[in-house]
């Protein structure tokens, strides 16, 4: 039987390292004023894999863990990663979720819808200036390439950390009778 | 048919259920549990910056030791310059409190420089902010001005136990109270910072600029705080205008303000903590 929170805190705490990789990431990149954005690929694995309610206990934390180091309102991360996830979810039934090339796609989609969402969320609060399209492009085009090349090696670590903490590929899926 | 759109439905309306308590969840929760997830975050930050401060160690350990003798020297010139610096400020202080005394002139805010590492930067379309290695324990306060060797860099808008987080000057949220430095002309005008496009130079926005107010063909001129507000100093540099357009109300004019390049870059910082802060006013809440 596996414990309740085992699953996700090995989950979590393989996100805050991907968190902690892409803000490093970011501070070297301030320099040219660029940014990586990773939120699609934090909670990708997981909506793939887990069963609804350890996808929740999951996300929300993740998504609450990157609010608090960004200047949005509390919360809007969290409410954007388990809206995610649901669509995940949903859709994964008729697909092959256990392909890594799908789970790539899947990642590199969610980030761009992510991405996208915030910056209209952003734009409606207040004008936009000339040179933010370009800049905003930009940071887009380099998330993906990031999100593409990053997604087998964060899928992997993410497998290892489950097996370390003694969960079996099976239960990793989340096989119910329903699937 | 009903009932299958209903399961399919379910987790989205159990999601629109969540964000709508959350949006009643009061304030304090929600500060409580932001500032809970940002103290958790503060070690991470600072062991990163650790690590990086090591690898510049041990990347300055293969210099060549003629290279750290001739920056020895250098150093030792510096920090001669600066000592008479240190002597003449001193009497300009005591010159400047024996006028204000005799003048009767009320006295600016005094501060506390507390120098404090950049742990993290992150700058991107919507906001630009570094954490600091400085927080509560270092009695720095939300709203605290930062500076650095080009100027002001910012005000502290988050404060932990032992980081802080500096929205940048840059930051299209961040305004201030400015004066352009021009011959004998103190009037105030707004500064607001704006987003910047990637491998460009870090902006804001001069408004309110009045029409008499006229810069020369090629050449620049400073902006600086002017004080008002309490928040800032006056006389520190915010950045450069090289000239002023007609605002879009036709009243008043505008101008893009270039801010020191070495804010992309930035490592070190001063917070100007406020030994005497403000008082609230008199039946404000508490």
């Amino acid at each position: 039987m596996i414990s309740l929170y085992r699953q996700p805190l090995v989950v979590i705490l393989c996100g805050v390292l991907l968190w902690t990789i892409t803000a490093q990431l970011n501070h070297y990149l301030a320099v040219w004023r660029l940014n990586l954005f990773t939120g699609g690929l934090l909670i990708t694995c997981a909506a793939l894999r887990f069963r609804s309610r350890v996808i929740w206990r999951i996300a929300l934390p993740l998504g609450l863990w990157v609010d608090a180091a960004s200047a949005v309102p509390f919360g809007m991360h969290a409410a954007l990663f388990l809206a995610a996830s649901i669509v995940i979810f949903q859709l994964r039934g008729r697909k092959p979720r256990t392909d890594l090339v799908f789970g790539v796609a899947i990642a590199v989609i969610s980030n761009a819808a992510l991405f996208v969402v915030i910056a209209i969320a952003f734009a409606i609060r207040g004008p936009v200036q000339a040179g933010v399209v370009f800049t905003l492009l930009l940071n887009l085009l380099l998330s993906s390439v990031f999100v593409a090349l990053a997604a087998p090696w964060y899928f992997a670590l993410q497998t290892r950390a489950l097996e370390l903490a003694g969960i079996n590929a099976r239960a990793q899926l989340g096989r119910t009778p329903q699937d | 048919m009903q009932l299958k759109r209903l399961v399919l439905a379910k987790p989205f309306l159990t999601l629109a259920i969540c964000i709508a308590a959350w949006m009643v969840l009061p304030f304090v929760i929600k500060r409580a549990a932001r500032l809970t997830f940002f103290e958790f975050q503060a070690p991470i930050d600072v062991s990163a910056a650790t690590i990086r401060n090591l690898q510049d160690y041990w990347a300055m350990r293969t210099r060549d030791p003629n290279e750290l003798i001739e920056a020895g020297k250098e150093i030792a010139r510096l920090n001669s310059f600066y000592e008479n610096k240190i002597r003449e400020t001193k009497t300009l202080e005591a010159e400047v409190a024996r006028l204000e005394e005799l003048l009767r002139l009320p006295v600016f805010n005094t501060y506390r420089a507390e120098p404090a590492r950049v742990v993290r930067r992150d700058y991107n379309a919507w906001w630009q902010r570094i954490t600091i290695r400085t927080g509560r324990t270092r009695g720095i306060t939300v709203g605290a001005p930062v500076i650095f060797v080009g100027g002001v860099i910012g005000r502290v808008s988050e404060v932990g136990l032992y980081t802080s987080v500096v929205d940048l000057i840059s930051s299209p949220g961040v305004r201030l109270s400015a004066v352009i430095e021009t011959d004998g002309d103190h009037r105030p005008v707004n500064f607001q910072g704006r987003s910047s496009a990637a491998f460009s130079n870090a902006t804001g926005t001069l408004e309110f600029v009045p029409f008499d107010i006229y810069i020369p063909p090629g050449e620049t001129v400073r902006v600086v705080t002017s004080g008002l507000g309490g928040v800032f100093p006056p006389g520190l540099s915010l950045g450069v205008i090289k000239k002023l357009e007609p605002g879009a109300d036709g009243l008043f004019q505008s101008a893009e303000v270039s801010l020191d390049p070495r804010l992309s870059a930035i490592t070190e910082v001063t917070v100007l903590v406020p030994l005497n802060p403000p008082e609230p006013p008199k039946g404000a809440a508490q």
